[in-house]
Parts: C-alpha cells; sequence; structure tokens
C-alpha cells in the first residue's frame, strides 16, 4: 500500500530481546561530553524505516450489516407494502374535500414552486413554511402538478409517502426501544392500517409530516451507537418537525428524555450541549428570517410573528371542556372513539403503565403530554389527533412486549410471570380482532373503494368549462390552485381574503358586485357571521350548478340586485 | 517455443477472449434494449443509453481481468474513465444509427416489431465497426503495465492519481461520471430529436377532466365530519401588506415548467430543454404514448367513468379499479420525468438568475462562496474538536489501558532546558521519583548557560543512577539541536521529550509501556495539560484549546495515520529515531516536523490522554510571550508544509488533512476576521434576505464551538477540582474575538517572518504559575486527589 519498505518479520520480539538485555545493569554515573554530531535528514528518497504492522481495515461494512439486518428488512418491506396499499389505493377520494386546509397548504406548495413565494397571499406566520416547502419540492421533483388530476391529490400522494416513512420509522424506534419483531410489526399495522388514522393520515395536514420527522427524531436519539452525530441528527429532524408544524414542540421533553436514557454518563454532557445548540440554531432560522423582514414584532402596516404566536395561542376561541357532554371538544374525541375504539383507547388506557417501565416511557410521556393538552381548555385543532396515533401504537406494542417478556429478574416466579403476561397478551390479541376486525376490514374497503371527492372534481370540471375564464371567481382553496393552473386570469379569490385581506379588498372597491361567480361549499353561521362580504355575496346570487346533494355549488352573482 | 510465438499466442488469446467478451456483452445489451423499446416502450434513444450503460460493466470487469489479465485495483483516470468514454463514443454513434433506422423505418411504415429489429441490426453494426478500433486502444493505451514505483520517482511530482483514493470515492466517481454521461447522452438526443414533426401518438392537447359529467346527484357522502372547521383561519384584523406579494406574478410563462396556461397532463412535458422558456406547440416527438402516463388516455377516475347507481359496488369492477388507479397517477413515466430533472433544475437556474442584476448575483456568490467556506472550516473545526466523545466506544479508545505490572521498555528522557534555573530543580526531583525500573534521564544545557548548568549538576549529583547532563555547544541554539545533541547518548528503547518546566505523573511511564506492548507502535503521545486557566484574561480559552487538542483532536490525527506531535510527553522509539535521522534542527516546530515526516512514512502513533496522568505546564506568563510562542509555531508549521514531507502519505484524502492542517493556523486567521463580519453582514438591512440568511450558516458551527467549550470548561473543573467562576466563562466568551484576533496577529508575523527569512528561536519564559509550592527539590505528595488547588 505505502511504498516505503517495510517489513514486518521481527516486531515485539525484538523489544523483548532488548529489554531483557537491559533489566539488571544499572546506568553509568558519568556525564557524558558529547561533541554535538550535526545529525543531517536522511536524502531523498525516504530512508527505509522498520515500522509497526498497520492495523487491519474494516471492510465490507455494508454486506455484514445487510447479513445482520436481513428478517427485520424483510419484515418492514412487508410492512409497508400492506400499509401503502391501503394508504395509497383511493387516496385521493377518500376522504373527501371535508377541509379546506388541505388546499391552502398544497396552494401554498404550489406558490413556492412557481413563484418562489412563500405562499399565494401574503404570508402571516400562521404556521413555519417547512411543511409546504417540503410539498413543494417533492412536487417539483415528481411533477405532481402536472401528473394529477387536481392539486390536493399532489399533496395526498406526498402524504401516502409520508406515513410510508412514518411507518418504517415506528418499526425503527420500536426495535430501537427494545421491542420484539413482532411488538414492533404490531405497533406498525396499529399505526397504519386503523381506520382512524388512515383517513387523517391521508389528508393533506401539516401534522402529518411533523409526525414523521418527530418520529425520525426519536429513532436517531435511540441509536444503539450513542454518538454525537446521532444527537446532532436528532435534533435536525425534530427542527424540521417544529418548522413544519410548530405545536408539534411540546414533544420536545419527550425527545430530550429519550436522549438522556439513551447517553452513556461520559458523553451524556456533550451530546445533550450538541442537541441543543443544533436544534436552537436551526429553528432560530425562522425568527431570524421575520427579524431580517422587520416583521417581527407588531406594528403598522406589516404581519407579525409574536402577533400571530399569541392569536394562536391564545385568540382562538376554545372548544370546550372534554368532561362537558355538550362541548366541541367531547363530540371530537367521541368521534375518534367511534372511528377506533382500539387505538387510542388502548393507548390512552395503558400509557401510566408505560411511564413506569422504562423502554416505554418516552413513548408514553408523548402521549400523556398530548392528553393533558387536550383537556387544557383551549382550541382543539382538527388534525390533533394525528400526532396522538403513533405514540398509542408504540405504547400498546410497548406494555404487551413487556409483559411477554417477563419480568427482569429472572428467579423461580418469573416464568410463571412470563406465561401469565404471554397469555393475557395473547388473549388480548385475540379479543381485538374479533371485535374490531370485521369493522377495521369494512373500514379498509370504504376507504379504498369510496369516491367522496367526486363533487369536487366535478365542480371544478363544471367551472372550468361554463365559466367564462375572465371571470372574478370567490372560491375556497381545494380548487384555487387547479383554477389558477387552468388560465383563470385574474386569478380567483380565496373567500377569506375577501373580507381580511386589506389588499385584496383594496382591488374590489365595489364589494360583493365584483364578484362573478362563488363556488364554495356549505359554510358555518360562525363564518358567514365573520365575513360579510362573502355572505352578501352568497345572498346575492343563485345556484347555477350543484353537486354532491349540495355538497358543493357554483353561483352566479347577480350584480344588479339592490343591496 | 520462441518468444514470437509465445507472445502471439497470447495476443491470440487476448483476441479471442476480447471477442467473447464482446458476444456476451452484444448480448446483454440488446435483451435490455428489446425490454425497454420493445416492452415498456421508451424511446429508441433512451433505450439504447440505458443498455449501453448495463453492458459496459460486465464488459469492463470481464476485458480487464479475463481478456488482459490485469488484477489489483483498477486505475481511474487510465482505465475506468476511457473505458467508459470509448463505450458511450461507441453508443453515441450506435444511437444515431438506430435513430435514422427508426426513422426510416417509420417512412417506411413498418410495423413495431420490424421496427424493434431494423433499430437493433443498426445498434449492432455500429458497434461491429468500432470493435476493431476499441481492442486497438485497449491493448495499446488501457490495459497496459503501470509506471514506475512511487518511492522510486521524485519526491514532489506533481502527477496524482487517485489509485490509493478509497473504494467509495472510486464507486462515487464511475457512478457519477455515469449518470453524467447518460444525461448528457440523453440530452444531446433530445436535442436532436425536437426537430422531429409531431408525432401522431402524442398526448391530446384538450385540458382534463375533460368530460362533463351532467350535474346531478352522485353518491350521497359519508364522512364523519362532513365539514371540519379549517386550522388556518386568518385572523379577523389581518394589517395589511406590501401590495407586491399579493398580486401574483403574471401567468406568462417564467420558464423552467409548464405554463399555467396550458392544460394539465402530459401536453406539459412538451416544452424543450434547450430553448429556455418558450412553450412550444409540439410535443415531444418520438414519444410512444403510452409511455408517458395513463392520465391522458384513461382520465381521472370517477370523472369518464359511467354514473353507477349510488351505493352499489360491483366485485368485479374493485381490482380493475384499484388497478386502473395505480397506474394513472402512479410511477408511469416518472423514469423519464426524474431523467429531465437536471435539465429543469439548469432551466430553473438560469431563470431565476437572469432575474437578478449583475449586483445582485455577486453578492449571492460571494456571500454564498465566503459562507461555504467559513462554514466547512468551522464545520471541521467542530467535529475533529469533539472526535474522542463521538461514541462511549471511542471514549473509552482514547485513554491508557492500565500500567504495566513488570514493564519491558526502558527509556531516556531527554529533558532540553534554556535559562530555565527557576523551575528546572523541581522538575528533575519529580522525574528523577517516575516509578519505572529502567529509565533515564538527559538534561541538555547550553555551554553559555552556567545558572542553569549548575541547576542541573545539582540534580546528577543528587540522583547519580538516573540524570546525566549534556551540554550542547551548537550556535545558534535552538531546541532541536538540543534534542538532537542528547540522541547519542540515549541508551534506552524509548526516547522520550520533556520541558523543563513540567509536571510529570509518577506513574505515567508504566502506562506508556503498556500502551507501547499492547499497540506496538512506533510512537506513544501522551497528554499535555494547561492548568493556569485563571492567570489573565486568554489562559481559559489557552488551556481548553491544550485540552481539545490532546484529548480529543490528536487521537483523530492518528486514526487518520497523519499527525503533527506535540513537543512534549512524546515517546518515540530510538532505533526508529535513528534511522528517520532525528529531529530537524532548523525547523522551529520541530514536533511538529517529526510527527509529520514519522506519519508520513507510516508509522503509527498512539495517543493516550488520562486526567490523572496528564503532564501539566502553564500558559505563557504574558501576552507578548503567547504571540512569540504562537508565532513560532506557526512558523514551523509553515516549514513543515513547505518542506514537503507529507507528500509522501499515500492516499489522497490523507493528503488533503495534511494541507489543511498544516494551514490551519492561517485559516483560522482568516476566520477570526470573516465571522464578525458575517455577522454583521446578517444583521445589515442592505442584503436580500435569502443572502442574510445564507451569512447565518456558518454562525451555526461558530456557536456549537462555543457551547462545547463551555461545556468542556465544566468537565476540566469536575476532573481537576478547580471551579470555575462567572469571570471565566465570561473570559471564555467575550475572549473570542480577541483571542482569535491574537492568533491572527501571530500567524501574520509567522508569515513575515519566514518571508524575511527569520527563524531564530523566540523562546519562552516559564515562572511556574502551574505549581503552587516555591521551586526547590520537595517530597513528592500523593499525586491523586488534591482538590484544594486555589492558585
Amino acid at each position: 500500500m505505502s511504498a516505503t519498505t517495510r517489513r514486518h518479520s521481527d516486531r515485539s520480539p525484538r523489544h523483548a530481546r532488548r529489554s531483557r538485555a537491559h533489566t539488571g545493569r544499572s546506568w553509568s554515573a558519568t556525564a557524558v561530553q558529547n561533541p554535538p554530531v550535526a545529525l543531517r535528514l536522511a536524502p531523498d528518497p525516504a530512508p527505509v524505516l522498520h515500522l509497526a504492522p498497520m492495523p487491519p481495515v474494516e471492510r465490507h461494512r455494508l454486506r455484514r450489516w445487510l447479513r445482520a439486518h436481513w428478517l427485520s428488512l424483510l419484515i418492514v418491506a412487508a410492512l409497508l407494502a400492506a400499509v401503502g396499499l391501503v394508504h395509497a389505493i383511493g387516496y385521493d377520494r377518500f376522504p373527501g374535500r371535508i377541509n379546506d386546509d388541505e388546499g391552502t397548504y398544497v396552494a401554498q406548495a404550489w406558490a413556492v414552486q412557481h413563484w418562489h413565494s412563500l405562499a399565494h397571499y401574503t404570508y402571516w406566520y400562521d404556521h413555519p413554511p417547512g411543511g409546504w416547502i417540503t410539498i413543494a419540492a417533492y412536487t417539483w421533483l415528481t411533477q405532481a402538478f402536472e401528473r394529477l388530476p387536481t392539486a390536493v391529490s399532489a399533496g395526498r400522494e406526498f402524504m401516502v409517502l409520508v406515513n410510508l416513512v412514518g411507518a418504517a420509522m415506528v418499526y425503527l424506534l420500536g426495535r430501537r426501544l427494545g421491542y420484539h419483531r413482532l411488538a414492533a410489526a404490531g405497533a406498525v399495522l396499529l399505526f397504519g392500517l386503523s381506520p382512524l388514522a388512515v383517513p387523517f393520515q391521508r389528508m393533506v395536514f401539516l401534522d402529518n409530516p411533523a409526525v414523521m420527522w418527530t418520529l425520525a427524531a426519536l429513532a436517531i436519539a435511540a441509536s444503539p451507537r450513542r454518538s454525537l452525530a446521532a444527537s446532532a441528527g436528532s435534533a435536525a429532524c425534530f427542527a424540521m418537525a417544529v418548522l413544519s408544524k410548530e405545536t408539534i414542540a411540546v414533544l420536545f421533553p419527550v425527545l430530550f428524555l429519550l436522549l438522556w436514557q439513551q447517553s452513556s454518563p461520559e458523553t451524556r454532557r456533550y451530546r445533550i450541549a450538541l442537541f441543543l445548540t443544533t436544534f436552537g440554531a436551526l429553528v432560530f432560522v425562522y425568527p431570524l428570517y421575520a427579524i431580517l423582514k422587520n416583521e417581527l414584532f407588531d406594528g403598522p402596516g406589516h404581519v407579525s410573528l409574536l402577533w400571530a404566536i399569541d392569536w394562536q395561542l391564545f385568540d382562538r376561541p376554545p372548544s370546550g371542556s372534554l368532561l362537558d357532554p355538550n362541548s366541541e371538544t367531547y363530540a371530537t374525541v367521541r368521534s375518534w372513539l367511534d372511528q377506533d375504539p382500539l387505538l387510542l383507547g388502548a393507548g390512552v388506557l395503558l400509557a401510566p403503565l408505560g411511564l413506569l417501565m422504562r423502554h416505554t416511557r418516552a413513548v408514553a410521556l408523548a402521549l400523556v403530554i398530548q392528553v393533558i393538552m387536550l383537556l387544557r381548555n383551549g382550541y382543539l385543532p382538527f388534525p390533533y389527533v394525528i400526532a396522538m396515533l403513533p405514540f398509542a401504537a408504540l405504547t400498546v406494542a410497548g406494555v404487551a412486549h413487556r409483559l411477554c417478556a417477563g419480568p427482569i429478574a429472572k428467579n423461580w416466579r418469573s416464568t410463571a410471570a412470563k406465561r401469565a403476561g404471554q397469555l393475557v397478551v395473547v388473549c388480548a390479541v385475540a379479543a381485538s380482532v374479533v371485535v374490531v376486525g370485521p369493522t377495521w376490514s369494512r373500514a379498509a374497503h370504504r376507504v379504498m373503494s369510496e369516491d367522496d371527492s367526486r363533487s369536487s372534481r366535478q365542480a371544478l370540471a363544471y367551472v372550468v368549462t361554463h365559466v367564462p375564464k375572465g371571470s372574478i371567481l370567490l372560491v375556497d382553496d381545494n380548487i384555487w390552485t387547479d383554477l389558477v393552473r387552468r388560465g383563470f386570469d385574474p386569478s380567483p379569490i380565496w373567500f377569506y381574503k375577501l373580507d381580511l385581506d386589506p389588499a385584496v379588498r383594496g382591488r374590489f372597491r365595489n364589494g360583493w358586485r365584483d364578484i362573478d361567480y362563488v363556488v364554495l361549499g356549505r359554510l358555518t353561521p360562525t363564518t358567514m357571521r365573520d365575513l360579510p362580504l362573502v355572505a352578501a355575496a352568497i345572498e346575492h346570487s343563485e345556484v347555477v350548478a350543484s353537486f354532491g346533494d349540495g355538497e358543493i355549488a357554483v353561483r352566479r352573482v347577480s350584480k344588479d340586485a339592490p343591496d | 517455443m520462441s518468444r514470437v510465438s509465445l507472445a502471439a499466442r497470447r495476443w491470440g488469446r487476448t483476441v479471442l477472449r476480447y471477442s467473447l467478451v464482446s458476444v456476451i456483452s452484444i448480448a446483454l445489451s440488446q435483451t435490455v434494449l428489446m425490454v425497454a423499446f420493445g416492452m415498456l416502450h421508451w424511446t429508441a434513444s433512451l433505450a439504447n443509453v440505458v443498455a449501453c450503460a448495463v453492458a459496459t460493466v460486465p464488459s469492463y470487469y470481464l476485458n480487464r481481468s479475463w481478456a488482459w489479465g490485469r488484477r489489483g485495483r483498477s486505475r481511474l483516470w487510465r482505465e475506468v474513465v476511457p473505458f467508459w468514454a470509448i463505450a458511450f463514443l461507441g453508443l453515441g454513434l450506435s444511437t444515431w444509427a438506430a435513430d435514422a433506422a427508426s426513422a426510416m423505418a417509420d417512412d417506411a411504415g413498418a410495423s413495431h416489431a420490424a421496427t424493434t429489429a431494423i433499430v437493433m441490426t443498426a445498434s449492432l453494426l455500429a458497434f461491429g465497426i468500432l470493435w476493431i478500433g476499441k481492442f486497438a486502444v485497449f491493448n495499446a493505451l488501457l490495459f497496459t503495465d503501470r509506471p514506475a514505483p512511487r518511492h522510486l520517482r521524485a519526491p514532489l511530482h506533481r502527477h496524482r492519481e487517485l489509485v490509493g483514493a478509497g473504494r467509495t470515492v472510486r464507486v462515487l466517481v464511475v457512478v457519477l461520471a455515469t449518470v453524467g454521461l447518460l444525461l448528457v447522452g440523453t440530452a444531446g438526443m433530445r436535442a436532436g430529436a425536437t426537430q422531429d414533426p409531431p408525432d401522431s401518438t402524442g398526448p391530446p392537447t384538450t385540458g382534463e377532466p375533460a368530460t362533463t359529467a351532467p350535474p346531478t346527484t352522485a353518491a350521497p357522502t359519508t364522512a364523519p365530519p362532513t365539514t371540519a372547521p379549517p386550522t388556518t383561519q386568518p385572523p379577523a384584523s389581518d394589517p395589511s401588506t406590501t401590495v407586491a406579494t399579493t398580486t401574483p406574478p403574471t401567468t406568462t410563462v417564467v420558464g423552467g415548467g409548464p405554463g399555467p396556461t396550458s392544460p394539465s397532463g402530459t401536453a406539459e412535458t412538451a416544452p424543450t430543454v434547450t430553448s429556455g422558456g418558450v412553450v412550444p406547440a409540439a410535443p415531444q416527438g418520438g414519444l410512444p404514448g403510452a409511455a408517458v402516463g395513463g392520465t391522458a388516455t384513461t382520465g381521472p377516475p370517477g370523472s369518464t367513468a359511467p354514473p353507477e347507481p349510488p351505493g352499489v359496488v360491483r366485485p368485479a369492477s374493485f381490482p380493475s379499479r384499484v388497478l386502473r388507479g395505480l397506474l394513472d397517477t402512479g410511477p408511469a413515466g416518472l423514469p423519464q420525468r426524474v431523467a429531465r430533472l437536471p435539465e429543469r433544475a439548469v432551466e430553473e437556474a438560469t431563470t431565476v438568475l437572469r432575474r437578478l442584476s449583475p449586483v445582485e448575483l455577486g453578492v449571492f456568490l460571494l456571500l454564498g462562496l465566503v459562507s461555504l467556506l467559513l462554514t466547512a472550516i468551522a464545520g471541521t473545526t467542530l467535529w475533529w474538536m469533539l472526535h474522542a466523545w463521538r461514541t462511549p466506544q471511542t471514549l473509552a479508545a482514547t485513554g491508557f489501558s492500565g500500567a504495566a505490572a513488570d514493564p519491558r521498555l526502558s527509556f531516556s528522557l531527554i529533558v532540553p532546558a534554556r535559562h530555565e534555573q527557576a523551575v528546572l530543580g523541581a522538575t528533575l526531583s519529580r522525574l528523577a521519583a517516575i516509578d519505572h525500573p529502567t529509565f533515564e534521564v538527559l538534561v541538555v544545557v547550553g555551554d553559555d548557560d552556567p545558572e542553569t548548568t549548575a541547576v542541573a549538576q545539582r540534580a546528577a549529583r543528587r540522583h547519580p543512577e538516573r540524570i546525566r547532563v549534556v551540554i550542547d555547544t551548537s550556535r545558534p541554539k535552538n531546541k532541536p539541536k538540543a534534542l538532537n545533541a542528547a540522541l547519542p547518548a540515549c541508551r534506552g528503547d524509548v526516547v522520550g521529550v520533556f520541558d523543563a518546566e513540567d509536571e510529570v505523573h509518577p506513574q505515567l511511564l508504566r502506562h506508556v509501556d503498556t500502551r507501547f506492548t499492547e499497540t506496538g507502535a512506533d510512537v506513544v503521545q501522551g497528554g499535555v495539560q494547561l492548568m493556569n486557566y485563571h492567570s489573565n484574561w486568554y489562559s481559559v480559552r489557552n488551556v481548553l484549546e491544550y485540552y481539545f487538542w490532546f484529548r480529543s483532536r490528536l487521537h483523530f490525527h492518528a486514526a487518520q495515520r497523519f499527525i503533527p506531535l506535540g513537543g512534549n510527553t512524546v515517546f518515540v522509539r530510538a532505533d526508529l529515531l535513528r534511522e528517520a535521522g532525528g529531529w530537524d534542527p532548523d525547523c522551529l516546530a520541530e514536533d511538529c516536523e517529526l510527527g509529520v515526516r514519522l506519519s508520513s512514512a507510516g508509522a503509527t502513533v498512539a495517543v493516550a490522554y488520562d486526567p490523572e496522568l496528564v503532564t501539566r505546564e502553564e500558559t505563557p506568563a504574558t501576552l507578548g510571550a503567547f504571540l512569540k510562542q504562537r508565532t513560532r509555531w506557526n512558523q514551523g508549521f509553515l516549514q513543515v508544509l513547505r518542506k514537503g514531507e507529507w507528500r509522501r502519505l499515500p492516499t489522497f484524502r490523507q493528503r488533503l488533512l495534511a494541507r489543511y492542517t498544516l494551514a490551519m493556523p492561517f485559516l483560522q486567521a482568516f476566520i477570526g476576521l470573516l465571522i464578525p463580519l458575517a455577522f454583521a453582514t446578517t444583521l445589515s438591512a442592505k442584503v436580500p434576505v435569502l443572502a442574510a440568511l445564507i451569512t447565518f450558516v456558518p454562525l451555526i458551527p461558530v456557536l456549537a464551538v462555543l457551547v462545547m467549550e463551555a461545556v468542556a470548561l465544566g468537565e476540566l473543573c469536575r476532573n481537576y477540582g478547580f471551579r470555575a467562576r462567572l469571570r471565566d466563562h465570561l473570559r471564555l466568551v467575550l475572549g473570542t474575538l480577541p483571542y482569535h484576533a491574537l492568533l491572527s496577529l501571530a500567524a501574520v508575523r509567522a508569515v513575515s517572518r519566514e518571508l524575511r527569512g527569520n527563524r531564530s528561536w523566540e523562546k519562552t519564559a516559564h515562572v511556574g504559575a502551574h505549581r503552587t509550592e516555591p521551586a526547590t527539590a520537595v517530597e513528592l505528595d500523593s499525586w491523586v486527589g488534591r482538590s484544594d488547588r486555589t492558585a
């Protein structure tokens, strides 16, 4: 390898020979006065040096890794195939376009990709832009907007991918926490196939990429090598999660706990310090952006980050207490449990038990934190449940694993306890298969075959063919991007912006009379109250076409009607 | 057997094997071509490119090892790259032939099967013509013998091979070259192909959803929450914004992706690569219609299907609908789209760049480059600084493994001393008290230094069996000459070097002995630690610098097999030292030079650090002394860099590391001045937001370095029983910039001295600030657990 000659022949025996000759001899006491020998360096080429043999080089690491992990890889492939099929078949058709946020996020992603701006209207710091920037990156890479029929479909395709990665991360995290392969596989199946999970995970919510990044951060933090790079990587992933959805930051203690648990004492302080520094520095980019645009503090004439944080935390109307049967919170949680009692119910019930066991402490803590936030009496966002699902799955699987594995101390009672635990788990699994199995399979069939977004597509098709291109349209964001891509110029107005954005309102001085067509679904009375111009436009219009039994209607505004 | 016929037989065997390899690779490439063009309906050119690439890999290996009988590693620039280049040259020729044949067959109105056959024949013919030429080139140029071995060539040879480059690097280069050539080839083919008239099988230009389903009531909606409140409801009092951001740019196509005016679907794959922005009317020629996604032909699910009675799902239609759904929006056409990505990226980048003014572009480029450089420097500093704590196993491996019960080596410890009468006596007493059966201490004093000589001779009289005095009569005097003066008098197996002010742990030699015998290393470098972190404003940073260097960074260098040694607590095998010729008498950093010379020749260096066993030293007492010390080190590094011994290192990575390490003092000076500039730029309002964000990036590793230094200060305090007060932490944080300014000054001073040729040795004075008792002959207390250090 090196060009200089090397002879390995007599390494250590030479040492031994020399030292054996030395023992027992005493050094002479005279001071030696040596004439200084001008030692020249050896001339080129390099001198022949008798050197120690080199240590062996590690080779074929990939091959060794594959040989060690082939079973897990096979299991993960099978699991991802199952989860992928259920998620991917009919992802665009079910659930339907029931939430306008989906359209907003893909519209913003489209704006990032095509207009190189953070949002299709002014970006007002409602959420950090990381989520839709990743959607934009995906759509650019795969040309999703061009391939797929609607813009929301592009976002949903990305969500399928995100959830596949999330499922793989659930398996990885489970294994790294010490679960048996079956338990980790069970966690993935619970996470990926539950009827509560699939509709929410298909929809384009920022919670989905945030949860994926959080699971990645946890899986990396649980790395068995306990390295510095793992803590930095985990911090980077969690920073991406927070930059996708800021509310996921409540799970910070979970990540900290896991990192602390998984560090050895000598390197712990460096790991934690690097973790905190990386996370802090990366998350700081968001307020730094606001500072650089002079939009950090509230002031006249511009949006502000601090104002948006304040609004999100305090100014939103509360959804009521969980304990009050008439509140919105109660109704929402009830609907979750109706869709699938197993995952969420079992997860929450087993969470206290999970807190006691070291291996499941982190994931149980994540679930407990979110349940506590739920009890807080604040505003409950619609996709809140998404962040609870993987931790519920992991808690259930962790507790089951621990019951099957038996107590840690091995004594004469432990075998009996182990058998009892295994019996309990087997009975529980059998019972759940029997009880919820039919529900799950019915739900799976439903998510793969129902077409609930047909009315939205039909409305889009109608508008494209029947409405002249120069008209001013008032639409919701689910079809906004599609209309812009099909050439509606001036672009349609997202209906919220007509009342709430002064710049938009400034362009339409005649108020609702400037609108030609309104394409909206049914709006709640509170929304109509908050948006008087939109309400007026709807009031002075007539229905030209209606789809989905009134789910979405195309209205033409009669401009000459009296006010 | 005559020599001629032997050569001829060998040549004939090569020809035969080459032919067989050609047959194999042709069979392989034609199979792939048939699959790609015939079954997957890719374009003829793309199919040909892929077939060629697939067939070249086994062709290369078979030709090289079987036909020409070469073994060992492939040479990247002599064998791999020319082989692939020739392969793609042949591909270019055959692709042109294939395209021409395809066009001819289309003109003649042949069926698809016949076209496939004609294309295959044309490709084959073109390859055949090149076959002879390739053989000649391979025989004469590629697979011939190597040039002369490296060690017989002059060491400053400029030619660099990537022979020794790691396997990963080579694989990566080959993959990138292949991908690059593939894309270039594809782009070229398409540039040629866009001249073709529009194909009749192109995608339809009508937008989709195409049908007009009558607005009747469809299946009832059954989703549980029908209209959920959106979570991003904008606030009621949204303040006004600048108008520019709310009005979207006009819908004219800005190049790159398809413009919003064109309908969705496959028509939008039409824009050309080369014209950069205009939406042409003609879709891409030569596209088999079914290759580019089914969206055009089958429409979105649901809109073209006949209206079904609500609620009834026919069992037979579910699998077919599933399949159709998968094919509609699935990965059909994805390879081509992904293959077009780099071209689209380049298009979009050029459009964006064209919109910037030259000044803005210049600012962006400058800031980007500087940020990248600073991030790289700060990032590598951070990573190598933390090398020891990478994993718990790495940390455990940095320590000594134990004291030898029966030490097997004999040590000669050289202590060069010049004007060190204040501290020398105590040092020699401690050295004489080391717990090891066979060692000697050689004190080197100058013939013009009577006070130090007197102290040394007193110590030699007290410990006659251990200490000897060597007089150095060289002119002018420096440390390497002193060391070389003592080297002939060394009688031990291992030569160790200590400074005159060191406090050496009595158990050190036993541990070093174990390290030598257990690793079989040629050199063992122990740990040195400065102790007086409280003395003045820069001493905290100086102490931490030493801590990271000996605790962590040296271990990284040892693992990379390129290590600038320390001048202290370093042990080298005596016979190796003599073979290598001792220290360089003219170098100002003789320790670094020795380390570079030995590790470049391939010596194994073991570094070991233990907080108990470190040799304790002091920081330079005054700012002037510190500056002189750093100037000397920097100048020494510069000398080592210029000397070029590091060029003997075997791999490119090691040489790069050598250059980087030896130039580090100057790079640090550079970043020391540029970091505050970056900080100021980030906060200044004149630069665009993106540029400011770019300049923020290098601040992240700098911040991390600062945090790690604070953490290490805590660890130091725990290890040595210090108590770091707020004053020390403030000195750490606030002293960063002045310290770097000092280092920059030292770097500049070193460069100017080197340019002037001033190589005189500016010695550092020592006052014993790291010691708590006066410098007289003392009894040695118990070393472990002294927590009352208050100095």
